[in-house]
């Protein structure tokens, strides 16, 4: 950690200009965030908004929709966006491809079979009870991913190879599933797209452990993360011990990650992304890549989200949908301007 | 098959019939006796006819077949093959039928023109595409498909005549708005629907707000969250298809609603939207037998009065 922090006149203005663009970054997320609560179908005024923290009235409309729906939307947007890029920059780091996306480790696809079993078996069809069932999928997958995948001698690869493996085999033990039962198809539809529709307060509660462990691991392997990136045999030399290391980080993916796609759904792109993004203003230090991905993350998913609820993409159109198209355009733009060696 | 018995060998004149619909036309030659039914309802209406399909396509439900409560009579030791998902021609073709039919079943042109190589096979009529047939036409058809027009017509006869007596005992439903509201996902079905047409048998009519949004083969109308206007309807009612009470005891905006305020809102439990789900000449019955009652309480202008299913399912506002 040590080495990162030499000082030089470069990495001095290097670290000035990084500032800068954290500043920008907040500035623009915040705005981002008001404007989340200003516009959508109901038009609601900067003065109703501000009443609605301060004077409550449960009998408004616009207070109840402000409360109810598009505060809790926003934060969840900004949980979601921040867990997702964050784990995305740290499995991209953690397998050394550039290419990994936090879906990789089976955590999207033992969710949404678990989502599919619970439609399909129990009948159920509120999304509230979805929450658990995909936690437990994600869970179980990722457990079974990381066995498979350290079985013998671990390596990232074999990690990877396993999640990709298992991830396959689930969605396609759920879509045969899908096909058996239109109802199950017609319920888990809207929940696979991805989006922040309904989503209560009291969810975001249950969920806050899960992103707060996550928040807090994903920091302690930012740490390790940088002394791993000179090769593990230079992090052991310097007292690293790189098994547990790696261990904390797919701690860290899993518990974000689970978290978000209970809440969410599987959201694609956002993962993949955003750390390349982030990484234009972080440079190499994973510890201000993890920062800026989370910080822009939450802002790609509230723009997302903003973006759905627009008049233009009919109104409702799910967040995870408009993320993945605004997220492909950014991918394509990044490869063209920096070519290969920006990925 | 239960064919022999009935004393209506003059109908077996009326063959071969002629069925125009929206990809041609077929003709059945002869009274069929081996029918696969695709339509998700479809079977409903020919238990109504006395004529046990041989194969069916199961929609939803617990129930073995995929037959509710009120057809289990019609069905009575039949055991049809139950298909389900999407249409599986090779399996059709493997059953032998002499007759297809599929009004509700949402089948393509391409599958149709398979089908029709199989059997005789009756696809909706173009002007009321997918899933917009009203129940008489339906009935009608299958009345002429399978020799039996003249029991299908004394049927609509006996229950249109039972909704006609409903309209004349209650005048003030009359042009009052009500729609059903699918509680799953807030989608309200429009006038095209036969949940719709339900409605407007009463008396009933469906807001502008919901028709004028739905479009040809579209029959339902997602309502979005933040503005609930649309379905402020006089009396409204919730369909649940299993597992929705507590997504409308915490819907921010329903406290809003005036059916809410005013005790107007209707809860239909499984069995009741299944039943107005299927609207068949099974299921109407049942369906009038629940939901009159409860539109009676809903809509007496008291707002005191509960409405007892929506009592029962804890969905009162508070202080009723």
């Amino acid at each position: 950690m040590t080495i990162l922090e030499a000082t030089s006149p470069r990495s001095d203005h290097r670290a000035s200009a990084r500032q800068i663009w954290l500043l920008t970054v907040v500035l623009s997320l915040l705005l981002l965030s008001a404007l989340s609560l200003r516009f959508g179908l109901r038009p609601i005024s900067w003065h109703s908004i501000w009443d609605s923290f301060v004077a409550y009235d449960a009998t408004n409309a616009n207070h109840l929709v402000l409360q109810g729906m598009r505060l809790p939307r926003l934060l969840a947007a900004w949980l979601a966006g921040a867990a997702l890029a964050g784990s995305g920059a740290l499995i991209q780091s953690l397998t050394r491809n550039p290419l990994a996306d936090p879906g990789l480790l089976g955590i999207n696809g033992g969710a949404s079979l678990g989502v599919i079993l619970c439609i399909f078996l129990l009948g159920i069809s509120d999304p509230a009870y979805f929450v658990w069932v995909a936690m437990g999928g994600g869970l179980i997958s990722t457990v079974l991913v990381f066995f498979l995948g350290s079985a013998g001698q671990g390596t990232p690869l074999r990690l990877i190879l396993a999640g990709a493996a298992l991830s396959a085999l689930f969605l396609a033990l759920g879509r045969s599933l899908l096909l058996i039962s239109q109802r199950s198809l017609d319920v888990y539809r809207f929940w696979v797209l991805g989006g922040l529709d309904g989503i209560e307060m009291a969810t975001l509660a249950a969920l806050l452990p899960f992103f707060a462990v996550g928040a807090a691991l994903a920091a302690v392997s930012s740490f390790n993360l940088n002394a791993m990136m000179l090769g593990e045999d230079t992090a052991r030399s310097l007292g690293l011990r790189v098994g547990l290391a790696r261990g904390l980080a797919v701690c860290a993916i899993v518990c974000l990650c689970g978290a978000t796609v209970s809440m969410a759904g599987p959201i694609a792109f956002v993962g993949l992304i955003v750390p390349h993004m982030a990484r234009r203003f972080s440079g190499a230090d994973m510890r201000w890549c993890l920062l800026f991905s989370a910080l822009l993350g939450a802002g790609l998913m509230i723009l997302a989200d903003l973006m759905g609820r627009l008049p233009v993409f009919g109104g409702n159109m799910q967040a995870g949908v408009m993320a993945a198209l605004l997220g492909g355009p950014a991918l394509v733009w990044l490869i063209r301007r920096n070519g290969r060696a920006a990925l | 098959m239960a064919v022999a018995t009935t004393p209506k060998d003059a109908q077996a004149d009326r063959f071969p019939v002629l069925i125009q619909h929206q990809y041609g036309e077929t003709t059945v030659q002869s009274e069929p006796s081996r029918i696969v039914s695709l339509s998700f309802i479809g079977h409903d209406f020919l238990l109504a006819l006395g004529r046990p399909p041989h194969a069916l396509r199961k929609w939803f439900g617990p129930h073995p077949y995929g037959i509710w409560p009120w057809a289990q009579e019609a069905l009575g030791e039949a055991t049809p093959i139950v298909m389900q998902g999407e249409i599986d021609i090779e399996a059709i073709a493997a059953m032998q039928p002499d007759l297809i039919v599929g009004q509700w079943s949402g089948m393509t042109k391409r599958e149709y023109q398979l089908l029709s190589r199989i059997a005789p096979t009756v696809p909706p009529q173009l002007q009321y595409g997918d899933y917009g047939t009203p129940w008489q036409e339906m009935l009608r058809t299958l009345g002429r498909a399978t020799g039996r027009l003249d029991q299908a017509e004394e049927i609509i006869a006996e229950i249109d005549a039972r909704f006609h007596n409903i309209r004349q005992a209650h005048p003030e439903w009359l042009g009052a708005s009500s729609v059903m509201v699918w509680a799953g996902q807030n989608g309200a079905y429009s006038a095209r629907d036969i949940r719709g047409q339900f409605i407007q048998a009463l008396g009933f009519e469906v807001p502008d707000a919901i028709n004028t949004r739905a479009s040809f083969n579209n029959y339902y109308v997602l309502i979005p969250p933040e503005d609930l206007s649309p379905i402020d309807v006089d009396a409204l009612i919730w369909l649940d298809a299993g597992g929705s009470v507590s997504r409308l005891q915490r819907m921010p905006l329903r406290p809003t609603l005036r059916a809410y305020a005013e005790g107007r809102e209707i809860y239909a439990d499984l069995l009741l939207s299944a039943a107005l789900s299927h609207s068949s000449p099974l299921s109407l019955n049942y369906a009038l037998d629940r939901l009159v009652p409860l539109l009676e309480a809903a809509i007496d202008g008291d707002p005191a009065t509960t409405v007892s299913s929506t009592a029962e399912a804890g969905l009162l506002p508070e202080g009723f």
